[in-house]
């Protein structure tokens, strides 16, 4: 077994970095892709990041409290041989896209 | 994302998520919708309690119309908004959510029509008013000229609201100047959950507001005004409360 590894992703807002206020998640946790995995604060906000993918939690790199960087590892998954090596990053949950109004309206 | 226009013109954009028992949820103060409720998993959370929500931005924020008179920013304006809003979704009972300016807003509406909110959780406030201490002209140098000002947290709090993507310092300044949420008058209603951030340096002696409230109160140890949103016994607290039966 080896490992798939996620780093933080860009929050926006040109921030660097984020501090982890508490992991939804611990090792050995068998986690849905898109449930709640880990809290992180910026500057400006908090945000909760979901999960990036279905299976079961292999690490996590940074403690609660302590910073992570944007493009750092951030948690690990468990992984069969054949998908070893490969590296993502955690996806931002999205601020949805301002879809376009359909109807006209009526003034 | 939907919007209807409000009494006076001003255009109220809203998001809707489908589920039972809506509530209506209201953001605070130079935030949104998206970056209240959607970043910080509270809008994941609903979906998964089968809750449905009716989320607004606020007039002066998001992708709603941000008026830079005064005049535009009085409690009955957001009042009609939301009632434009819940027309609009066809509701006419929600439970209601608001933090900070939000709960305000909430605690206001809760007073207007409490036929039609059913239950109440006003997030980070306590019984000081919005904004005191607020010297409208401090928050005017920070906001609309950038120049930093005697009173450091003043200064802290209104830079970082004036750096959130897509606020308009004009209509922020314009808020603080017309948005009259001072005092409580009278114990809602309806069920009632206070719920802050143990920390919460905005919304002091909140056991205290909760008892004039006659509401319950929840603390959440270690956090502050600016990371309880996101916390898990927060939010586990919040969603206990909004399940148990009218």
């Amino acid at each position: 077994m080896a490992d798939i590894t996620f780093t933080l992703p860009d929050l926006g807002e040109g921030l660097l970095d984020a501090t982890v206020l508490e992991w939804l998640v611990a090792p050995g946790d068998f986690v849905e892709r898109g449930a709640a995995m880990v809290e992180v604060e910026t500057t400006k906000s908090t945000v909760e990041l979901p999960s990036p993918r279905t299976g079961v939690i292999a690490a996590l790199h940074v403690d609660e409290g302590g910073v992570a960087e944007v493009g750092s590892p951030l948690v690990s998954f468990a992984a069969d041989d054949d998908q070893a090596g490969i590296v993502g990053t955690v996806p931002a949950d999205e601020v949805p896209v301002r879809r376009v109004r359909l109807t006209i309206p009526e003034d | 994302m939907p919007s209807i226009r409000s009494f006076d013109g001003v255009r109220i954009s809203f998001e809707q998520t489908p589920g039972e028992r809506p509530v209506l949820l209201l953001h605070g103060f130079a935030s949104s919708a998206a970056l209240t409720w959607q970043q910080t998993g509270w809008l994941r959370a609903f979906a998964a309690a089968g809750t449905a929500t009716v989320s607004v931005d606020l007039r002066g924020h998001g992708y709603s119309d941000k008026p830079t008179d005064p005049a535009g920013y009085a409690m009955t304006a957001f009042l009609a908004d939301i009632d434009a809003v819940l027309a609009e979704a066809d509701y006419d009972i929600v439970d209601v959510f608001g933090y900070s300016m939000g709960a305000r807003v909430a605690l206001a509406f809760a007073q207007a029509h409490p036929e039609r909110a059913g239950r109440l959780v006003l997030g980070g406030i306590a019984a000081r008013d919005l904004f005191a201490g607020w010297n409208p002209d401090e928050v005017d140098a920070i906001l609309l000229r950038n120049e930093p000002v005697a009173d450091a947290q003043l200064t802290s709090i209104v830079t970082t609201a004036r750096s959130v993507p897509g606020t308009s310092a004009e209509a922020l300044s314009a808020l603080v100047r017309g948005l009259d949420a001072s005092g409580v008058s009278s114990a809602p209603q309806m069920p009632t959950l206070v719920a802050v951030g143990a920390n919460d340096e905005l919304a002091p002696n909140a056991a205290d507001f909760a008892e004039q409230l006659s509401a319950e109160l929840v603390e959440v140890p270690g956090r502050g005004h600016f990371n309880v949103l996101s916390a898990r016994t927060f939010r586990e607290s919040i969603l206990r409360f909004l399940a148990a039966q009218v």
